[in-house]
């Protein structure tokens, strides 16, 4: 038999982790990290969709640019130390082929979604990024845009290099889901100044593979791609946060459906630029 | 002390659940069923079987787009009932929502299980940006042709 002394103490213990669990998912207001904004373009070409076993093209080279305008904010904070930022889409434009038409049927702008990362910037999910993606949104060929805007370089001295992986899921309804790795070795290349601020300017490279897709029927399909990526990233000395992001990447895409399958070359050159 | 263990005993969500940027198909039904009480005002003395055309708005609201087989005091009854409805704002574009309102002995239901629309998304991570009939064609090619709809 437990005493009362001991069932008391029993009780503050479990009140003591009752109020810990409480705090999982607390709002971050006080987190130090602000609202910002930030401006990427991405331009992207698109070799002809191919079967690959015979080379028939289905659909003859194209190219786009998407150029998208972003609010960060953050939402809240998880108990792994991890952080939600909800990504909304102020505004989005994309211009199709030489003579840069814009997409009217484009359904992008007013659509978010949470990208929930570690503080440093390594990504742990996008929520409701099913949400961004398919016809007339896109958001899953420029999937790009993720490490993007939340590049997670190791910590390096000046001069320094060092290998770390760039990972990110994609998660649809029924169980869809690939997950994209990048082997890239990041290089601490020094200080450089940009506009009135002195940034730490870092460089990665590595080649990028992506194995994914649903394995019930109906709607069975298998997702695989390999490329290469790489890009340099500028961040701010005194704050730690990213103010720029140059890269290109690149990834030969491969679809397998239940009757056929489809490949398409995907290259993507963009900038990130943080606004405020 | 008892309802202290309960209450710590109850799961913590290790994963977090998503945010409430969008409505899931949960929701959308919820948010019909919730017109409910509202239209009791509606019931007429004869049975009467009334299909529901409605939009969820992405600021908000509901908005009632069609109905069918009702008379005109009915019509106009749930026209000023669901007019007023709220429903949570999000993301997400307007989401298209077919259900039954039946009145059964002066009692008003709404079906449990309404038609929510949902967009195609088409072939997924090959850019494709033409129209339905360019997706349409790659989505045959990988997935065989669609089985006719009933």
């Amino acid at each position: 038999m437990l005493s009362h002394d001991m069932l008391k103490g029993r009780t503050v213990v479990w009140l003591y982790l009752m109020l810990v669990g409480c705090g999982a998912h607390k709002p971050i207001s006080d987190a130090g990290v602000g609202v910002h904004r930030v401006k990427v373009t991405i331009d992207g070409t698109f070799g002809a969709l191919t079967v690959p076993d015979t080379d028939t093209v289905v659909r003859s080279a194209e190219a786009a640019r998407l150029d998208l305008v972003l609010s960060m904010e953050p939402s809240r904070r998880f108990r792994d130390g991890s952080l939600g930022q909800t990504v909304t889409f102020d505004s989005a434009t994309l211009s199709l082929g030489a003579d840069g038409e814009a997409l009217e049927s484009l359904d992008l702008e007013g659509r978010a979604v949470e990208l929930r990362t570690f503080p440093d910037g390594e990504i742990l999910t996008i929520g409701w990024v099913d949400r961004i993606a398919g016809a007339d949104r896109f958001i899953d060929v420029f999937e790009v845009l993720f490490p993007a805007i939340s590049p997670a370089p190791p910590s390096l001295g000046n001069g320094d290099r060092a290998s770390r992986r760039i990972i990110w899921p994609f998660l649809g309804e029924r169980k869809l889901r690939w997950d994209s790795a990048v082997d890239a070795t990041w290089h601490n290349e020094g200080s450089e100044v940009r506009g009135s601020t002195k940034n730490w300017k870092i460089s990665y490279a590595g080649p990028w593979r992506i194995h994914g897709g649903r394995r019930a029927a109906p709607g069975r399909i298998v997702f695989k791609a390999e490329g290469q990526a790489e890009g340099t990233t500028w961040f701010d000395h005194k704050t730690g946060v990213m103010s720029a992001h140059d890269f290109v990447w690149s990834r030969l895409v491969t679809v397998e459906g239940s009757a056929g399958a489809l490949s398409q070359e995907q290259v993507f050159a963009g900038t990130v630029r943080v606004l405020q | 002390m008892i309802w202290a263990l309960l209450l710590g005993a109850a799961p913590l969500d290790p994963v977090g659940a998503p945010l409430k940027l969008y409505l899931s198909d949960t929701d959308v039904t919820s948010e019909v069923r919730r017109l409910e009480p509202m239209l009791r005002k509606c019931a007429t003395a004869e049975d009467a079987t009334v299909g529901l055309h409605l939009e969820l708005q992405p600021q908000g609201g509901i908005k009632l787009v069609r109905l069918d087989e009702a008379d005109a005091g009915l019509a106009s009854c749930v026209r000023e009932a669901v007019s007023g409805a709220a429903s949570p704002a999000h993301k997400g574009s307007t989401i298209r929502v077919d259900t039954t309102l039946y009145i059964r002995d002066q009692a008003v239901v709404i079906s449990p299980s309404p038609t929510i629309h949902k967009r195609d998304m088409g072939p997924l991570m090959l850019f494709i940006p033409g129209d339905d009939a360019d997706r349409e064609a790659v989505t045959s090619h990988l997935n065989g042709p669609a089985a006719d709809k009933r």
